[in-house]
């Protein structure tokens, strides 16, 4: 067994390793890092939500109520289903008015009120008091049944005082962590840092004690939970199909944590207060009920091996810590110990914490400024809320004694969420309903308390036997109809569903009848403008605030002298200066009456996050900061700005609410299409890939496209060869015929002897003319046939090349009976060309004339040259008739032919064409001609 | 989706489907022999929950300090 000092030394330890994360995370943050500034610690700190009462008590539940306990958490999880814009809207309101707590809250709503601030505060000390007693006792509890006192005087000394201990330590936990400084509204990295890590703890040694008690002690979850049905299905609700009223205590559950996880001072403290991005709400959305799923996992199976171990059901919350001893793992069981101790420290020091905030600035600072003879205490905030947290945890303390172990105690959980319930129609109604007012949420919370009090708080403590049970027998002075568990006759409904009924039914009634039948004044119907429109009050300022007629030295010194009443003189100094500061005045001599109302409320707000914003109020108030030829002035210039508007305040307000309505309609649109555009956008990325892909593949079909016209390039050329082949053929049998016959005569004169010298001379010359006509011809096909698309341009008599073209198909077209007459040109006019392409184009014109002419009765061929100053023109001219008009437009598409099929490719005027043009010339059919003439137009070499 | 998630309305609609859901083991679910079905039953509900709570959560706008 372990020993209570070893217990008390290992708990020590823990608690200075949080101290030490807390110090690094200030220390850090004062330079910038702060670590509890990320969603996932944010996250983390939320499940403060589950405190000793979720680590031991559901185990008692369970056995009990079979899943009863998983309402108290589905109902968490449902809420930020459904409040989640509430959440939102609170985080806004906590940055707009400094708000520290729930009851500044209701009481910035209505009117800055005290009234219901106090009841607000009243409402959630008695309500959360028992709760923070029912921790203590789960410590207490749990460290005396893990630790064997000894006989040692050190452990006996120990035992006795472990109350103290615990009580000392917890308080100077909630100062040390919490309270160090007077500002409220400044976040506290270091307690938000030890709270996320009190829950990470819990957290793992809930999910190891669970796992080794279910797996190891148990024969695992499915063995264990169908033992439970076989053995206690009958007996334990809530294992199977229920009754109406079991379903309706099933909802009710869901109801008030539901509401809880909203307006439980602790949760609002760390959900709004600690809030430091609204966008880390988001994660906690699901970060944080994913935490509810997971400590939840192993209750049941936990509390079934319990009840199979048949361990009494009346120790059913301390299953958790039983099992493992009684089965020898007692370092599991301190390990459990310690997240049980994490459990409730959190939750003790968060709530002490909002509780000792609200109690000063609600319940203390009405009474400072009301009676003189407390005004000393103003200079003494810091050191009264350090009191405040002392006393409730003391009082916790004191409630554990008192109470002891009876069911006013263990069944206080869900009777504190039934009181913070009532805080609901208050709030809710508050930040959604305009006509909500003071008179009717302070009939409200009244009665909802009073019905909390009367139906759930009185009878816990006659259930416990603290007080006489008559009255929930026979009902107050004997009458049955107002007994407190079937009030008005309504029974049969376990006594939480009951009164979370009437509760509701009487604070929401009354909130109603007393806001509907009660005047609102003008103040408060202003700031119900401002919260429930959200509107942002600072557009009129503009033009009637010129009459600068107020000392502003003098303003600033009253704002001082009032901020020095509860403030040291530096602080009060600084607060004074950013009440300046942000009513944007700090340099202006003198001021206006508008401005002077802006000065009112930022330093009413600065001073605020000290002591409430009621308590701020009402000491600005005390400090006649607006004077009455002031407040005359401000009315004038109210009123001028109503005559100028010409619309009353209600037609104001009407208009307000119809913009506000039109301006969230338009977001919903801008929503809408902002969504509609992201689709668009989507599919436009994907339709940009489609394109790209059909780009490439257009890409690849132009390549072979490329290829294969190139190809017909070729194809087209050395059909044109063919076409002269027949010509070129002759061209060289004439010379070499020639040749043949002046050999032969070379023979028969060398035979007759008759050979002279000047003769053979003679013939030898006419032999060398005709060879070299010979190799000119091969040289031109040679060229011919080769591709020349790369060839560097080159200068090149146009003579020269008609020249070389019509060698090879003058001699073949004369002897078709073409008469071909070229007008060649003086040698000195020359092209930059390739040579090759051009006498490609001239023979392509030349071939297509013979075609056009060959079935006609005269048949010619003209190549007639012109040349201007910066260009020439090649013209053939055939003896045709011109090409039908019809065909003119298609003639130089690629393809197009008008020759029999087989005998023409229909690419020898387009390739031609693309030649031309490549020399940057044109070639053009001429219209005007009566015969058919195409016109090759290149500019002239150098020019 | 992206549309239902942003409309205020259709929070109410996931919030009752999954409020119905929870307790319908208590309603439509019959036999005590059953805990593990309905232990089961009960978490993967709560699971689609906090899925759905995560999911309108990335609907709602935030506003700039």
């Amino acid at each position: 067994m372990i020993s209570m000092t070893f217990i008390l030394g290992v708990l020590l330890a823990y608690i200075a390793l949080l101290y030490l994360c807390a110090f690094i995370t200030e220390k850090w943050a004062r330079s910038g890092t702060n670590l509890a500034n990320n969603p996932l610690v944010y996250s983390l700190s939320l499940a403060v939500y589950c405190t000793s009462w979720t680590y031991y008590g559901s185990i008692e539940m369970a056995a009990k109520f079979g899943f009863l306990f998983m309402a108290v958490y589905i109902g968490a999880t449902l809420s930020l289903i459904g409040a989640a814009p509430l959440l939102h809207r609170l985080v806004r309101m906590k940055r707009r008015y400094h708000i520290t707590n729930i009851a500044d809250l209701i009481s910035v709503r209505y009117g800055r009120s005290e009234l219901l601030g106090a009841m607000a505060t009243m409402g959630a000390v008695v309500g959360l008091i028992p709760y923070i007693a029912l921790q203590l006792k789960s410590i207490l509890a749990t460290s005396t049944l893990i630790a064997v006192t000894s006989n040692t005087q050190a452990d006996q000394l120990l035992s006795k005082s472990l109350g103290p201990i615990f009580v000392g330590t917890l308080i100077a936990g909630t100062v040390l962590l919490g309270i160090r400084r007077l500002d409220p509204t400044e976040r506290h990295p270091g307690l938000i840092i030890t709270v996320a890590v009190e829950n990470v703890v819990k957290l793992v040694a809930f999910l190891a004690a669970g796992g080794v008690i279910v797996f190891l002690l148990g024969g695992g979850l499915g063995a264990t939970l169908h033992s439970a049905g076989e053995k206690f299905g009958t007996q334990i609700q809530y294992l199977g199909r229920t009754t109406t009223p079991e379903l309706l205590k099933w909802l009710t559950y869901i109801l008030l944590s539901g509401s809880a996880v909203l307006f439980l001072p602790r949760q609002f403290h760390v959900t709004v207060v600690e809030n430091s991005d609204e966008r880390h709400l988001k994660t906690a959305s699901w970060l944080f009920p994913s935490y509810l799923v997971l400590i939840n996992l192993f209750v049941l199976p936990v509390a079934v091996t319990g009840l199979l171990a048949q361990v009494p059901v009346s120790r059913a919350d301390t299953y958790l810590l039983e099992l493992p001893l009684k089965s020898g793992h007692p370092y599991l069981a301190v390990l459990i110990f310690l997240g049980g101790f994490s459990a409730a420290a959190g939750m003790v020091i968060v709530e002490t914490m909002a509780l000792s905030t609200m109690i000063t600035h609600h319940l203390m600072m009405p009474l400072i400024n009301r009676f003189r003879v407390l005004a000393f205490a103003k200079r003494h905030m810091l050191q009264m809320r350090w009191v405040a947290a002392g006393f409730v945890i003391v009082a916790g303390y004191h409630y554990t004694f008192t109470v002891g172990n009876s069911y006013a105690l263990v069944s206080m959980g869900m009777i504190s969420f039934a009181a913070v319930l009532q805080f609901a129609p208050a709030t809710v109604g508050g930040l959604f309903w305009r006509k909500g007012n003071k008179a009717g949420a302070a009939l409200g919370l009244t009665a909802g308390f009073a019905a909390w009090a009367y139906m759930l708080f009185i009878p816990a403590f006659i259930k416990g036997g603290h007080v006489e049970s008559a009255l929930l027998e026979r009902g107050p002075f004997g009458l049955q109809l107002l007994r407190p568990e079937s009030f008005l006759g309504l029974s049969g409904l376990d006594p939480l569903t009951h009164a979370a009924f009437w509760t509701l039914f009487f604070n929401v009634g009354f909130y109603m009848l007393g806001s509907l039948v009660f005047r609102t004044s003008a103040a408060e119907q202003l700031d119900a403008d401002n919260i429930v429109g959200a509107q942002q009050g600072a557009a009129l300022t503009a033009s009637h605030s010129k009459e600068l007629t107020i000392d502003r030295a003098t303003k600033e010194q009253i704002v001082y002298r009032t901020f020095e009443q509860f403030l040291p003189p530096a602080k009060a100094r600084e607060l004074t200066d950013r009440a300046m500061a942000l009513a944007g005045i700090s340099s202006a001599p003198q001021l206006s009456a508008l401005e002077l109302v802006r000065l009112q409320d930022q330093a009413e707000l600065v001073l605020a996050g000290s002591i409430g914003m009621a308590a701020a109020h009402v000491a600005l108030r005390n400090a006649e900061f607006i004077t009455s030829p002031e407040q005359k002035a401000l009315s004038h210039a109210y009123g001028e700005m109503l005559a100028e508007i010409r619309l009353s305040p209600e037609e104001i307000r009407k208009k307000i609410d119809f913009f506000a309505e039109r301006k969230e309609i338009f977001a919903r649109q801008a929503a809408d299409l902002q969504a509609r555009l992201n689709q668009r956008d989507e599919e436009n990325l994907i339709k940009t890939v489609e394109l790209l892909n059909m780009n490439q593949q257009l890409k690849e079909s132009l390549a072979a496209l490329r290829e294969a016209q190139e190809r017909l390039l070729e194809t087209s050329k050395f059909t044109a060869l063919g076409e002269m082949a027949g010509g070129v053929a002759h061209e060289i049998n004439t010379p070499l015929c020639a040749i043949q016959l002046i050999a032969e005569q070379l023979q028969t004169l060398l035979s007759d002897e008759k050979l002279d010298r000047e003769m053979v001379a003679k013939l030898l010359g006419k032999i060398v003319e005709l060879t070299g006509r010979i190799a000119a011809i091969i040289k031109g096909l040679r060229m011919f046939s080769r591709n020349a698309g790369m060839d560097p341009l080159q200068k090149e008599s146009v003579a020269g090349i008609l020249r070389s073209t019509l060698s090879f198909c003058e001699h073949k077209f004369k002897s078709e009976g073409i008469e071909v007459a070229v007008k060649y040109p003086d040698e000195s006019i020359a092209l930059d060309c390739r040579p090759t392409q051009i006498s490609q184009v001239v023979l392509n014109l030349l071939n297509n004339a013979r075609d056009a002419i060959m079935t006609l009765p005269e048949r010619w061929i003209r190549v007639d040259v012109e040349s201007g100053v910066d260009h020439v023109e090649v013209s053939v001219t055939d003896s045709g008739p011109g090409i039908d008009a019809m065909l003119r437009a298609k003639i130089f598409q690629p393809f197009f032919t008008t020759k029999p099929v087989g005998l023409g490719t229909g690419l020898g005027l387009s390739v031609s064409k693309g030649i031309i043009e490549s020399h940057q010339g044109s070639l053009n059919l001429d219209t005007a001609c009566g015969n058919t003439r195409f016109i090759i137009r290149l500019p002239r070499c150098g020019k | 989706m992206r549309r239902f998630f942003k409309h205020p309305e259709s929070r109410w609609i996931a919030f009752l489907l999954c409020l119905g859901l929870v307790s319908w083991p208590f309603v439509g679910l019959s036999g005590a022999n059953r805990p593990l079905f309905t232990y089961i039953f009960l978490f993967v509900a709560w699971g689609g929950a906090v899925v759905l709570s995560g999911l309108f959560s990335s609907g709602v706008d935030i506003e700039d300090k």
